[in-house]
């Protein structure tokens, strides 16, 4: 473990002082600053926790691919054959990223709350806190896979592909809250939806996106079922599995790093 | 100890190692050479861990495998981090802390001539600081295996001078050293053994002193050697070759024979025979003669 928190601290340390870093904490910034601070007829506690949530949740994963393509270099030669196993630098390069989108998001949220009194209560206040901390971890998890240091022959592709589809099927399902650029592709899951021949893939998508559809609901005013209650764990299970199927992969990898 | 066994690399449709064997002792400075693509940085990256063999194995004497220092054949480093922290975080990566870990790290930039730089930031470094900052950082934990690529490179001669200095007194010290290197010179003043690797075989290899022995000649340097008796010389033996400036007079092993008949000839034609000398081939001898073969 002290392993992780010096590698932790060396990455941080590596980011931070990079143009990268700085860029991380200005977009942290600015997304206050325009999608919170100036939304106009204020911000209501469903937008509060979806839109923090969910933008965190992002900015984990966009992290998580930056570090890890940063350690993918040379430089981490000199680290990486310091270590009794690979698992140490992948959990480094995760603990980093949370760690930076978490405090970001502490700063984001109190903001919030204090300069635009968001009508949030404390029991809610309980309810988007494991959602938010869930998403954080499943960001991480799958910024690994999209990365280079990470991937191996097709897996990459799968780990886009599944993404795709279960972006595609939330914003199906959920009827706009995750309108945007998705929207143009409503064609898709609309065709898997309506053929019979596809009911097993539209079935599989169910399953794959409940956690996040169940999560989405805990965080949202609205009630929600024993089972549901149980979705930040299940999204933080699928986080670990996803973490250690990393680890597998990369524990296993070729290592030849770009002189860069 | 390392003990690699009917080792086999590939990248693709490429193979960098073809069943490659080797025993490289216990405190010896084994040299690993070859032409570029032989297969010596990978035959490193595969000991260190950082690849996997297609086929056979490679077996470490107990903890060593952990207790290793490694030295990439290019060593690149965080730019804005400064030498001395750097040096802190990579011992502290490798379990160490403390004074202990204050005192290496002091150890490790003295042994490397980086004690005025220890302040400094690492984009303020040269070229061949970088490479005496990839050196202390093999250093650092004191390990009991060093496996360095191409160490010499970008070095100038004091520097060379030290580290063949620092190498030699760490295998006195019972560490094995084991490094890929193209400088043949620095190999045949620090190396115990060596390996010849040629696309991705074993060429040759063994002792150093084993390895040129077999080579030994004779040499008969003469104050000049008129056309005339270096044909004479040829009619000899097909081996006896003289220099192309005419002062050295070369005779191989199996050649020894005829050199009475050789001196014969020189104090007739009154040639001045300056110095009759039995020397070893070069290792540049032995490396171009394995490598072409």
């Amino acid at each position: 473990m002290r392993q992780v928190w010096i590698l932790t601290s060396y990455l941080l340390r590596e980011l931070l002082r990079s143009l990268t870093g700085g860029l991380v904490v200005v977009g942290g910034l600015a997304f206050y600053l325009v999608a919170i601070h100036s939304v106009t007829g204020g911000v209501d506690q469903d937008y509060y926790a979806l839109v923090i949530g969910g933008f965190f949740g992002v900015v984990s994963l966009l992290l998580t691919l930056i570090i890890a393509d940063r350690s993918y270099r040379s430089a981490s030669y000199l680290l990486l054959y310091r270590l009794s196993s690979r698992a140490i630098f992948l959990a480094a390069i995760v603990l980093s990223a949370v760690v930076v989108t978490g405090v970001l998001e502490i700063i984001v949220a109190v903001l919030s709350l204090t300069r635009l009194s968001v009508p949030l209560t404390a029991e809610m206040g309980l309810d988007i806190v494991p959602v938010w901390i869930s998403l954080l971890a499943l960001g991480a998890a799958l910024g690994l896979h999209v990365s280079e240091l990470v991937r191996r022959g097709w897996s990459r592709t799968v780990t886009y592909g599944v993404l795709a589809a279960v972006l595609f099927s939330l914003n199906q399902r959920q009827g706009g809250a995750a309108a945007g650029l998705a929207d143009k592709f409503n064609w898709i899951p609309s065709l898997i939806a309506d053929s019979e021949r596809w009911k097993w893939a539209n079935d599989l998508v169910d399953v794959l996106i409940w956690p996040i559809a169940a999560a989405v609901k805990v965080a949202r005013a609205t009630p929600y079922s024993l089972l549901e209650s149980l979705s930040p764990a299940i999204l933080l299970l699928v986080g670990m599995a996803l973490f250690w199927l990393a680890v597998a992969l990369f524990g296993g990898k070729d290592l030849i790093l770009p002189e860069s | 100890m390392i003990q690699i066994t009917n080792l086999t690399k590939r990248y693709g449709d490429v193979t960098a190692l073809r069943g490659l064997s080797l025993t490289v002792p216990a405190g010896s400075i084994y040299g690993l050479l070859g032409p570029d693509g032989a297969g010596k940085t990978t035959l490193l990256r595969l000991i260190v861990g950082f690849l996997f063999p297609d086929q056979g194995c490679i077996e470490l004497s107990d903890g060593e495998r952990h207790q290793l220092g490694y030295l990439p054949e290019r060593p690149r480093f965080p730019r804005r981090f400064g030498v001395r922290e750097y040096l802190l975080t990579a011992g502290q990566v490798g379990s160490m802390s403390g004074g202990v870990l204050a005192g290496a790290v002091d150890a490790a930039l003295a042994r490397t001539g980086l004690s005025q730089m220890a302040d400094g930031r690492i984009a303020a470094c040269s070229r061949g600081m970088l490479q005496r900052l990839g050196i202390a950082q093999a250093l650092l934990t004191q390990p009991s295996l060093l496996l360095l690529d191409e160490p010499f490179s970008g070095l100038d001669p004091a520097a060379r001078a030290a580290t063949r200095h620092l190498l030699l007194e760490l295998s006195q010290a019972g560490k094995t050293v084991v490094l890929g290197t193209h400088k043949l010179g620095d190999v045949t003043q620090l190396c115990t053994h060596i390996a010849i690797l040629s696309e991705g075989r074993l060429a040759r290899s063994g002792l150093l002193s084993e390895v040129l022995a077999p080579r030994a000649r004779v040499v008969i340097e003469v104050d000049r050697l008129p056309g005339l008796i270096a044909w004479q010389l040829r009619q000899f033996h097909p081996g006896v070759t003289p220099s192309p400036d005419g002062t050295e007079i070369h005779l191989p092993e199996d050649a020894l024979s005829v050199k009475p008949a050789i001196l014969r000839l020189l104090l007739d034609a009154r040639i001045d025979i300056l110095r009759v000398a039995r020397e070893s081939a070069t290792l540049e001898d032995v490396y171009q003669e394995t490598v072409r073969s």
